[in-house]
C-alpha cells in the first residue's frame, strides 16, 4: 500500500529548541490517524510541516509521494487543513469565505460545501465572527472538505468545542471518510474522542516519536502484567512502564510473547488504548528511546 | 486573488477614495479663490514681463503672503500622511493574518504563499498608485498659480505634485509589509514602518534632494532685495523660478565679501531702499551670485526622487517575499 504520508528524519528547530526531532513514519492511505501527545509535544509543528506551513530544519515530508516542502499549488490542493482554533476572517460572511475558497483553489466543490452548511443550519449571510465556536469549526471544515483533499489534516479540532459540537464535527469528518475514502490525520490530547474513530496511532512526546502503528496491532503487541509488588525494576524485555501500588506491581510490556519469563503468579492481560497511551506519556522520556 | 484582495482591502480603498473626495471638496473651491486673486493682483502679466519692477514685486509679494503660508501649511500636515497611509495598509497585509491566525487558512489553499504575497502587493500597490496620483492631481491643480510665482521646487509643491507622493506612499507600504512579516502584529509594524519612513523621507528632503544635480550659478547685477533664499523665495530674476540655494554679494573677481563689509552694506541698502540701493551696490562694483537648481529640472528631480523611493520599496518587498518563502515552503 502506498503511504499517504511519509517522513524521514524529520526535525524542526525554533532558535535553539527542537520542537520535533528525528521523526520517521509511514502512514497508510485511507486510514484515520490520531496524533496524540501532551501539550508542547510537537503535534502542531508536525501538522504544519505536513501542510507545508513550516519548512523542516532537517529531514523530509512526502504527501502522496510529493515533497510537502515544495509548496506547489498541486501539493497544497491535495491537503485540506483546519488549524487550531479553526481561524476564519471574522469580517467575512460565510458566503465570502466560500467565494474565497473557490478563487484560491484548483478544485472546489461548492455544492458540497453549501449542502453541508445548509444541513447544519449555518446561514451563508452571517459574518464568521458572529458564529458560535462549533459553527466556526464546521465552516472551517466545510472549506477544507470542499477542496476535495486526499488528506485532511485537523489540528486539535475538538479542543474548543462543547460535547454536542464535538459529536457533530466528528460526524461530518467520518461522513467524508465514508464517502470519499480520504485519509485523515488529526491531533488531540483527549484520547476518548479518538478511540471510536481512529484506526492508526502516532504518539509524540517532547518532540520525539514514541510509537506509531495500527491501533489493533499496537494493542495486540502490548500486555499488562500484574504480580506481587517488587521494589526493584524487574528485568523484563520490552518494559514500557512499571507502576506500583500497595501490593501489586503493574508492568506494561511491549512483547509478542504472552508468557514472560516470570514467576507463575504473574498474570497477563490485554491493555486498553487509553491505558496504553497514558503509560507511554507518563514514562520518563529517556527510557523511551 | 483579485476578489480576495478587494474583499480584504476594500475598507481601505474606500477610505482612500473618501480622502480624495474630501481633498477635492476642500481644495477645488479654494483653488478657484486663488485663481481669482491671481487675476486680481495681475500676477500673470507680471510673470510674463519678468520681474517687471517694484509694482510687480509688491503685487507678487501680496499674492504670495496671502496664499503661500496656507499652501505650505497644507504640506506641513500632509507630510506624514503618505507614511501613515502606506504603513497602515502595508502592515495590515501580513500583520492582520498573523494576528487572527488566518495565515494558516490563507496559505493552505492552493495558492502558494509567495504568489499570494506578490499578487497582493501588486494589487494593493496599484490601488495606492491610483489614489496617490489622484491626490497629486488635486494638489497640483490647486497649487498651480502659486507654483507660477514660486516654482515647483518648494516642498509644498515638490512633495505633493508629480510622482513623489506616490513614491513615498509605496515606500511606506513596503516598509509596512516587511514590518508586518517580522513583528507578526499590526500596531508595532505600523509604528516601525512609519518611523523608518520618516527617517528616510526627512533627510532626503532637507539634505539629499538639492544634491541630485550640480546646481547652476549665475552672476546678476546686484539688487537691494537680495538675501531671500530657499525654495519658497519670491523670485528676483526673470523666468520661471527655480530653487535658489544661496544668494551672495561677490566682488569683481567673484570672491564673496567679508561678513563685516556685508553687514555694513546691508545697513546702507536698507537706509537707501529701492532703486537707490541697487545703484549704490552697482557703484561698489558688486555682483549677486546666485546658486540654484533651474526650474526646468523639476521633472528630472521628480524622477530621481521617485526612483529612489520606488527602488527602496522594491528592495523591501523583495526581501519580504524572500523571507516568506524561506520561512516555510
Amino acid at each position: 500500500m502506498s503511504p499517504a504520508l511519509e517522513t524521514k528524519g524529520l526535525g524542526m528547530r525554533y532558535g535553539r529548541a527542537w520542537a520535533l526531532r528525528d521523526c520517521s513514519v509511514r502512514l497508510p492511505a485511507g486510514s484515520v490517524i490520531a496524533l496524540v501527545g501532551p501539550n508542547g509535544a510537537g503535534k502542531t509543528t508536525f501538522l504544519q510541516l505536513v501542510t507545508g506551513l513550516l519548512r523542516p530544519t532537517e529531514g523530509t515530508v512526502e504527501v502522496f509521494g510529493q515533497d510537502a516542502r515544495a509548496g506547489s499549488a498541486e501539493a497544497l490542493a491535495r491537503v485540506g487543513f483546519v488549524a487550531q482554533e479553526h481561524p476564519l476572517y471574522p469580517g467575512f460572511t460565510v458566503a465570502d469565505l466560500l467565494r474565497m475558497g473557490r478563487s484560491l483553489n484548483l478544485r472546489w466543490d461548492r455544492p458540497l460545501a453549501e449542502r453541508r452548511l445548509e444541513e447544519l443550519g449555518i446561514p451563508l449571510a452571517k459574518r464568521a465572527g458572529d458564529l458560535s465556536g462549533g459553527q466556526q469549526a464546521q465552516v472551517a471544515l466545510a472549506l477544507a472538505l470542499a477542496k476535495r483533499p486526499a488528506l485532511l489534516v485537523l489540528d486539535e479540532p475538538l479542543a474548543s468545542l462543547d460535547p454536542i459540537a464535538r459529536r457533530d464535527f466528528m460526524r461530518t469528518v467520518m461522513a467524508a471518510v465514508a464517502e470519499d475514502e480520504i485519509t485523515v490525520l488529526l491531533s488531540s490530547h483527549v484520547i476518548a474522542d479518538l478511540e471510536a474513530v481512529c484506526d492508526w496511532l502516532v504518539l509524540l512526546k517532547d518532540g520525539r516519536l514514541q510509537l506509531a502503528g495500527e491501533i489493533e496491532d499496537v494493542l495486540a503487541d502490548h500486555r499488562m502484567l500484574t504480580g506481587p509488588r517488587t521494589d526493584d525494576e524487574p528485568a523484563v524485555p520490552g518494559l514500557v512502564r512499571a507502576t506500583h501500588s500497595d501490593r501489586h506491581t503493574d508492568l506494561l510490556v511491549r512483547a509478542a510473547t504472552d508468557r514472560p519469563e516470570l514467576h507463575p503468579t504473574w498474570r497477563s492481560h490485554p491493555v486498553g488504548l487509553e491505558e496504553l497511551i497514558l503509560a507511554y506519556l507518563e514514562q520518563p522520556t529517556e527510557i523511551a528511546r | 486573488m483579485i476578489w480576495l484582495t478587494w474583499r480584504q482591502h476594500r475598507a481601505q480603498a474606500l477610505a482612500g477614495l473618501a480622502l480624495i473626495g474630501l481633498t477635492a471638496l476642500v481644495f477645488l473651491p479654494y483653488g478657484h479663490a486663488i485663481r481669482d486673486a491671481y487675476a486680481q493682483h495681475g500676477v500673470g502679466p507680471c510673470l510674463v514681463r519678468g520681474t517687471g519692477g517694484d509694482g510687480c514685486q509688491s503685487a507678487m509679494s501680496t499674492f504670495m503672503s496671502r496664499f503661500n503660508g496656507i499652501a505650505n501649511h497644507l504640506l506641513t500636515w500632509f507630510t506624514p500622511v503618505p507614511g501613515l497611509i502606506g504603513a497602515i495598509v502595508g502592515a495590515s497585509l501580513l500583520g492582520r493574518e498573523y494576528e487572527h491566525g488566518t495565515w494558516r487558512l490563507a496559505w493552505t489553499q492552493a495558492v502558494p504563499r509567495t504568489r499570494w504575497l506578490t499578487d497582493k502587493i501588486l494589487l494593493v500597490g496599484l490601488g495606492i498608485v491610483v489614489i496617490t496620483a489622484s491626490l497629486s492631481a488635486v494638489f497640483g491643480w490647486f497649487r498651480s498659480p502659486i507654483d507660477d510665482v514660486s516654482g515647483r521646487f518648494s516642498p509644498g509643491a515638490f512633495d505633493l505634485e508629480g510622482l513623489s507622493l506616490t513614491g513615498y506612499t509605496l515606500f511606506a507600504f513596503a516598509a509596512g509589509v516587511l514590518a508586518g512579516l517580522l513583528f507578526r502584529h499590526t500596531v508595532p509594524a505600523i509604528a516601525t514602518a512609519f518611523a523608518a519612513f520618516m527617517a528616510v523621507r526627512l533627510p532626503v528632503e532637507f539634505w539629499l534632494r538639492q544634491r541630485y544635480q550640480t546646481p547652476a550659478t549665475r552672476l546678476l547685477p546686484p539688487t537691494g532685495h537680495w538675501g531671500s533664499v530657499g525654495p519658497m523665495a519670491v523670485p528676483i530674476t526673470p523666468g520661471t523660478p527655480g530653487w535658489t540655494l544661496s544668494e551672495n554679494l561677490v566682488d569683481k573677481t567673484g570672491h564673496p565679501i567679508s561678513a563685516a563689509v556685508q553687514d555694513q552694506i546691508s545697513r546702507r541698502t536698507q537706509a537707501l531702499g529701492g532703486p537707490a540701493a541697487d545703484s549704490y551696490l552697482r557703484g561698489l562694483g558688486l555682483h549677486l551670485k546666485v546658486v540654484y537648481q533651474p526650474a526646468n529640472r523639476f521633472w528630472t528631480f521628480q524622477i530621481v526622487e521617485a526612483a529612489l523611493f520606488l527602488g527602496l520599496a522594491a528592495v523591501l518587498l523583495g526581501v519580504s517575499v524572500r523571507l516568506l518563502h524561506r520561512r516555510s515552503a
